[in-house]
């Protein structure tokens, strides 16, 4: 406590002024008490004159002693004042950072970034220190509630959504980190540093999200095969409830608006699921090759019945990329279905896959001979229920929904789809892969080291 | 890139990086309000939006004022100048990005009461997510100087443009259509061509990244597919 004072007392200037009039008193008075002696006597012997200089000198050894402390405590006060504006966190401010799960990042009282934990690299991607919050978060709220934390030195919550390259939600919490010693007990020292924690809110906001989007999907496009359906119910009911021939026919098309409900309804919660895991990175290790041969088994039946046929250009070499096996499936089919039946005018269908170079990932582009897409239609076929010929696709089966499922699963694997069509000529779909990876390499060889272990076992 | 001997001059540089990405930070979520607004009827969001650019006018003003006080204290050579200009180049693009977003505000309030067919809805969202994504893209290549990106969007564009031709078309066949059709869809497709100028900027302001980092403008001419002004719908 006293230290506190002293500090307290040397800041003040005025104080500063009395002090060291104080800190010189006994100078003061031995030499003021000296003068009076020679003002009163006059003449002044020898034995007074070596007493006043001894006294002058034992005053003055009194002064520095003073004045040294003092200037320890300014020493220390101004240390004191260096640590506190010193900017970078001390290890074991680090240690604990690091620790934690959430990504967490560390400002300083001028909202530049200190410290960043390696959740924060994984989710929100590498935030250099010594650069300011701002510039790798842009949006206003977080600027502004960040402004406020930094001003007011309390804490501060809100959401904050992330809408590129896909939509995330968080939940950031900021909060000072406030050094309370026993010193200083509650006496309220601004806080170095203020805590920002991300809690990744997608995974709700995607399933509330799916709901909305599922029911304004579905109610909008099941009414059209909904309408057909109690329309010939109610002729099927009514007019002709003993017309043999006619409910014959009428039959078979409500058989078909019913398969046409339940293909729409299925397109849509592939889609939906997709959706929920869109903010996730899938990671298996998916061999090409043998994936693209199993599609293409599997489509065999439809293309003998469309008289088209598949040409496969696979290398021998396993081609393996990071992905979900079942998503790369539905990718592949979907894309060599719409081939077979929108281009089966062409009667062949070329598969091709392309080991990746340095500078270009793998890819696998499907090619028809068909009568090829208009150009305006080319760049909103992804779109959900984007229809080039409304015509055609109601008679192939098409619910409109295929292409956006590609898209959506290739925006999850880093993967780009390029469309290249000309009227008449066919069309080109071509899904290209991120390139290769140091890491995929990685777990690939671990994928394999363990593959061997099983082996051992065995 | 080293320090000024003098620590000031690095501060002033700073703020202006910060002011701009807080521009950036201000249309960005002014597109997104404004795309939202018109996507869902909701005249309170787009009042806000319409409130918003004033913000981003007052911080274009206070960038360019900062960046000319810079300029005539310090007088920056090579590196130093060419980031101070770009700052200015930048500022103007997104300011201008504001007021597209703004003129998309206006008229989602315009557009209330009429009934917009889903499949416009879904192209305009379309075009939309890739103009913000490349905006987005192009502000964070602003931020980690990344000349790589910044160069991926420059080329990136025709995407948009080749999306605002099909759209364009589809919103002419649907004022032919039924001339009932005719005050909305002119309304969409100006929404549609802001959204498309959007782009354009963000491609400008990519430009302007490759020039701060190298200090020249990729002189190649970009591909471009907007044939929409010559195209007719027969």
């Amino acid at each position: 406590m006293p230290v506190d004072t002293a500090l307290l007392d040397a800041e003040s200037e005025n104080a500063t002024l009395l002090k060291r009039l104080l800190d010189h008193r006994w100078v003061l008075i031995v030499s003021f008490g000296g003068m009076l002696a020679f003002w009163l006597r006059g003449d002044v012997t020898l034995v007074a004159g070596v007493l006043f200089l001894l006294a002058l000198w034992a005053s003055a050894m009194v002064e520095p002693v003073a004045s040294q402390r003092r200037r320890r405590l300014a020493v220390l006060k101004t240390a004191r004042a260096v640590a506190r504006r010193s900017v970078w966190p001390d290890t074991s401010t680090k240690r604990v950072v690091s620790s934690l799960s959430v990504p967490s990042i560390l400002v300083d009282r001028d909202g530049v970034v200190r410290f960043s934990n390696a959740a924060t690299k994984a989710v929100l991607g590498d935030i250099k220190p010594g650069q300011a919050m701002s510039l790798h978060f842009r949006q206003r709220d977080l600027v502004g509630a960040l402004a406020r934390a930094l001003e007011t030195d309390q804490p501060q919550q809100l959401e904050y959504t992330e809408r590129f390259p896909v939509e995330r939600w968080f939940s950031v919490a900021m909060n000072p980190l406030r050094f309370e010693t026993e010193e200083n007990g509650s006496a309220i020292e601004p806080s170095r540093f203020l805590l920002i924690q991300f809690q990744d809110l997608s995974e709700q906001k995607r399933t509330e999200r799916m709901r909305v989007d599922f029911i304004a999907n579905a109610s909008h496009e099941l009414r059209t095969p909904l309408a057909s359906l109690s329309g010939f119910v109610e002729t099927l009911l009514g007019p002709a409830r003993d017309d043999e021939t006619a409910r014959m026919r009428f039959l078979k098309i409500m058989r078909e608006q019913s398969q046409r409900m339940s293909r729409l309804i299925d397109d849509l919660l592939s889609l939906s699921r997709i959706e929920m895991k869109a903010h996730l990175k899938p990671t298996d290790p998916v061999e090409l090759g043998s994936l693209i041969a199993h599609v293409t088994d599997t489509l065999a039946p439809l293309a003998r019945e469309n008289n088209v046929k598949l040409e496969l250009d696979v290398s021998n070499q396993p081609i393996t990329v990071s992905g979900a096996q079942d998503e790369m499936v539905q990718v592949f089919s979907n894309l060599v279905e719409n081939a077979i039946k929108y281009g089966a005018t062409g009667e062949l269908v070329e598969i091709t896959l392309i080991k990746g170079s340095v500078e270009s990932g793998p890819s696998v582009s499907i090619r028809d001979f068909g009568p090829g897409i208009a150009s305006e239609h080319v760049p909103r076929l992804t779109e959900r229920f984007y229809r080039a010929d409304v015509e055609t696709s109601r008679q192939k089966q098409g619910t409109g929904l295929g292409l956006a499922i590609v898209k959506h699963i290739l925006n999850r694997h880093s993967a780009r789809l390029d469309i290249q069509t000309e009227i008449g000529n066919g069309a080109t779909f071509t899904v290209g892969f991120p390139k290769m990876v140091e890491e995929a390499a990685e777990a690939n060889g671990t994928n394999a080291d363990s593959a061997e272990n099983n082996e051992e076992q065995q | 890139m080293t320090d000024h001997t003098i620590s000031v001059y690095d501060a002033e540089l700073r703020t202006l990086a910060k002011h701009i990405a807080e521009m950036g930070g201000i249309s960005e979520g002014m597109i997104g309000d404004a795309l939202r607004a018109l996507v869902r009827a909701d005249s309170f969001l787009a009042k806000r939006v319409i409130a918003d650019d004033r913000d981003l006018d007052n911080l274009q003003r206070r960038v360019e004022e900062d960046a000319v006080r810079t300029i005539a204290k310090r007088q920056p050579m090579a590196s130093d100048l060419r980031e101070i200009i770009a700052s200015l180049r930048i500022a103007g693009n997104l300011e201008r990005c504001g007021d597209l977003a703004k003129n998309i505000a206006r008229r989602a309030i315009a557009l209330q009461g009429h009934a917009l067919p889903p499949k416009l809805v879904h192209g305009i969202e379309h075009i939309s997510e890739l103009t913000q994504a490349q905006l987005s893209r192009v502000l964070d290549a602003y931020v980690t100087k990344d000349v790589e990106t910044a160069d991926f969007v420059w080329r990136n564009d025709d995407e948009i443009d080749a999306m605002y031709t099909s759209l364009f078309r589809e919103l002419l066949t649907y004022m032919m259509e039924d001339p009932r059709n005719i005050s909305s869809c002119t309304h969409l497709l100006f929404c549609a061509k802001n959204v498309e100028r959007i782009g354009d900027h963000a491609t400008n302001i990519a430009e302007t990244i490759i020039y701060q980092a190298t200090g020249s403008v990729p002189s190649n001419e970009r591909p471009k597919q907007d044939n929409s002004s010559t195209n007719l719908v027969h």
